[in-house]
């Protein structure tokens, strides 16, 4: 590996905030200063290692980078192999960027200061299980940091949220741990499946299992299935996304930030690096389904969002149309599709991430979310009103800033094999215009009543925690170049890879070649294991 | 063909505008209005001049000062004018099409701008139908011809009054497009999307809810077993014993 950097930088990105959270449950409680810079210090390690793993990364290279590979649990084949390629490495890059923001940029809306100490270590324990997500090549570890994810978050909620946070954060528990028993099902019957067909002996190791195991047909679309229920209420895809209006609008502003910016993609990130790597055949053969309920999503959720009263709520649900966009691209199986829709990730990250600190801003001057008591912000304060701006068009997919390159490509390159779904989500822009311009014209214009008239200017502070999301939503927006050309080889190998094992062809792949592979032969085999 | 008659009717609407607006009599304070001017006094700092889609709007809030004359506009918004005005002029160049009288490194330059994102719906004319690519010397004559044509028509009509214009209230109203369209969404587009939200609130999540209510009940109810009253298990733990015997017994036919 040319690669390689005298340390594990991927380990490190994992250590290191679960280092520091490990740090502050040990500091004392009386001293919450520390908190904050232990909090500061990790985060920003982390980042910086982050930024400089993307400069380092190797951009021609299609396959996994940094690779660490070490045995864990050596009797079951599972082992600490992480590596990151060109579908993770952005979402690593922002994880790396969101969480020093949210750690700097936003204070938890709690006065007690004594509560500091449990709101930043929950934190980087998110970072480390989000970090460890994206990383992790096995599939037993991604399944222990999948699962690590939701304990953070589920406290952040629950400790730091707004008035009906208890049942949000239940909710959301309960909700993403149901999806998520499906998936260690599926895991384990994957892993020991696969020992019988093609891999020879028990591995979790997720490119062994992808590069050698031979599922059944009917064998692959239930394991399939498994993953896909999880990373359905992941994402969420209509109809499983009601935990997501109740999580992301009683969160604490970090927590929407961060549930928005990164939480959201482990499902459509899990279902390209798992869903697809593993199970082509599968999830070639249940692309209609995927393609509609994709389509319902950005629709359904566009109109929702366009009805809400309150402004957070309102942003949750466009998060359910554009995640639609990611989904409908990813079962496109077509370069570009795809390209876009791991683009849309980082996207919607960034400019819903900037959203809801937006909103969490007007909250914490206004302590209203609202529409209907908010009015004339405009007037009273324009450089907020200018950042809200371009963090809602960039929402809208307008040309010239990020959100638009990913949509475009996902459209454009979904057009060829999935027309008509296209057709119908194309209106989803339109409608997402809409509601956000709407929105804006009630919140932002007109004359400010007396509660909105004095309503605070963006300070120092706030508007250094927005500066780098905007950079990042104008640099992308004008020159997307430096990221698709990291993003496309792996996309272009994974898909090659799906074709080959999908049996069906790149250029068409809306129609399917019938080739079953031995479908008699294994069949027997699968029976023969069903006793054990 | 569309192409065509759309190029005569931009020149000929642009040609009217630049007419009406800068030529012929002067026609400011005829309009104005001293009720509505007083109201709109207040926008007067930022107020809509010099500009003819507005000009109605500017001899009303100009009004209410007395006597009335159209300035030139301040130098924050001439500056930006001058610098499109500019850039109308010599945008073309980025884009200079392939003609013989044209140096090869000055054509085309803006084609490869956005190549990553657009490769995949990129369409090239040459390839595609050579013959019509070959005559565009031709085309772009026949561009510049319908231009002219559309601007001797404006003139004729609105600089020298040769015919009188035809100007039916339906395109004063734009079709009556934005009328249909608020019609809609204020009315039955709004009902529909308030119909998804209520949807969304309540089958939707109120199957979510209901699964979970359905769990808290049947868990309330089972509950009620677990008394933690030894003798309570001890004879749910007989009587299983017994049908069990029974079942052995009676069923099966052991002894």
């Amino acid at each position: 590996m040319d690669t390689s950097l005298p340390f594990p930088i991927l380990s490190m990105l994992i250590v290191v905030p679960a280092a520091g959270a490990a740090i502050i449950t040990l500091l004392s409680k009386r001293r919450p200063e520390f908190m904050k810079l232990v909090a500061a210090i990790t985060s920003i390690a982390t980042g910086a290692m982050s930024v400089w793993l993307t400069w380092e990364f190797e951009r021609a290279d299609d396959g996994f980078q940094f690779v660490s590979n070490h045995p864990w649990i050596e009797q079951w084949g599972i082992g600490w192999h992480l590596g990151v390629d060109g579908i993770s490495l952005f979402l690593v890059l922002l994880t790396g960027v969101l969480f020093p923001l949210a750690i700097l940029g936003i204070d938890p809306h709690n006065d007690d200061r004594g509560q500091d100490k449990p709101y930043f270590a929950w934190l980087l324990l998110l970072e480390a299980g989000v970090m460890g997500s994206f990383l992790s090549l096995d599939l037993f570890l991604f399944f222990v940091f999948f699962e690590i994810v939701l304990v953070p978050m589920y406290f952040l909620i629950g400790g730091w949220g707004y008035e009906g946070r208890e049942y949000a954060a239940t909710k959301f528990f309960l909700y993403t741990m149901i999806g998520s028993a499906f998936m260690l099902v599926s895991i384990m019957a994957t892993a020991f499946i696969a020992s019988r067909n093609g891999v020879g002996e028990v591995t979790f190791d997720l490119v062994r299992i992808g590069e050698e195991a031979n599922f059944a047909a009917s064998t692959g679309r239930w394991l399939f299935f498994g993953f896909a229920v999880a990373f359905a209420v992941k994402v969420p895809v209509f109809p499983l996304h009601t935990w997501l209006p109740d999580a992301h609008t009683q969160a604490p502003t970090a927590g929407s930030v961060v549930l928005a910016g990164v939480m959201l993609k482990l499902g459509t990130y899990g279902l390209l690096r798992f869903g697809l790597y593993l199970f082509p055949e599968a999830a070639h053969w249940s692309r209609s389904l995927w393609l509609t309920l994709a389509v319902i999503g950005i629709t359904y959720g566009a109109i929702a969002a366009t009805m809400q009263k309150d402004l957070k709520r309102l942003v949750a649900y466009s998060s359910v149309a554009h995640l639609g966009f990611i989904v409908l691209g990813t079962f496109a199986f077509t370069s570009e599709a795809i390209t876009g829709s791991v683009m849309q990730m980082v996207n919607h990250g960034v400019s819903t991430g900037a959203l809801f600190l937006l909103v969490g801003m007007i909250y914490e001057r206004r302590h209203t979310r609202q529409i209907s008591e908010l009015k004339g912000i405009q007037a009273v304060a324009p450089i907020f009103a200018a950042a809200f701006t371009v963090v809602m068009l960039s929402s809208i997919g307008v040309p010239g800033l990020n959100g638009f390159v990913g949509e475009f490509l996902i459209l454009i390159g979904s057009f060829g094999t999935a027309r008509w779904w296209v057709v119908i989500a194309a209106t989803g822009v339109i409608v997402a215009a809409l509601y956000l311009l709407w929105a804006y014209q009630r919140v932002f214009h007109g004359e400010p009543d007396d509660a909105n008239r004095s309503f605070p200017e963006l300070k120092l502070k706030e508007a250094a925690t927005l500066l780098p999301f905007i950079g990042i939503i104008v640099f992308t927006g004008v020159y997307p170049k430096p990221m698709l050309e990291r993003i496309e080889p792996s996309v272009d190998r994974l898909l090659a890879h799906v074709s080959e094992r999908g049996g069906f062809d790149l250029d068409r792949p809306d129609v399917i070649e019938v080739e079953e592979i031995e479908e008699p032969a294994e069949a027997a085999t699968e029976s023969g294991e069903a006793g054990e | 063909m569309i192409g065509l008659v759309t190029a005569v009717l931009t020149a000929f609407y642009m040609t009217r505008q630049v007419i009406m607006v800068f030529f012929g009599k002067a026609r400011w304070g005829s309009h104005a209005n001293e009720a509505e001017a007083a109201h709109l006094v207040d926008h007067d700092a930022d107020g809509a001049d010099a500009d003819g889609s507005d000009a109605a709007h500017a001899v009303e809030t100009h009004g209410a000062h007395g006597e009335f004359k159209p300035h030139e506009s301040p130098p924050i918004m001439l500056l930006p004018l001058v610098v499109l005005a500019v850039l109308s002029i010599f945008g073309g160049v980025i884009q200079l099409p392939s003609f013989g009288f044209i140096p090869e490194s000055w054509q085309h330059k803006l084609e490869h701008w956005l190549e990553p994102v657009v490769e995949a719906g990129e369409f090239h004319i040459k390839d595609e139908a050579k013959s019509v690519y070959d005559a565009k010397e031709l085309l772009a004559l026949v561009a510049i011809a319908c231009a002219l044509a559309g601007i001797a028509a404006a003139i004729a009509i609105y600089g020298k009054k040769i015919r009188k214009p035809i100007e039916p209230e339906i395109l004063a109203q734009g079709w009556r497009y934005d009328w249909a369209i608020s019609a809609f969404m204020g009315g039955p587009g709004r009902k529909m999307f308030e119909a998804v939200a209520w949807f969304d609130k309540t089958v939707v999540d109120g199957a979510v809810n209901g699964a979970a209510k359905v769990v808290a009940v049947t868990a309330g109810q089972v509950r009620r077993g677990q008394t933690g009253n030894v003798r309570n298990y001890a004879g749910i733990v007989g009587v299983g014993v017994v049908l069990l015997l029974a079942w052995f017994v009676v069923g099966r036919g052991v002894l």
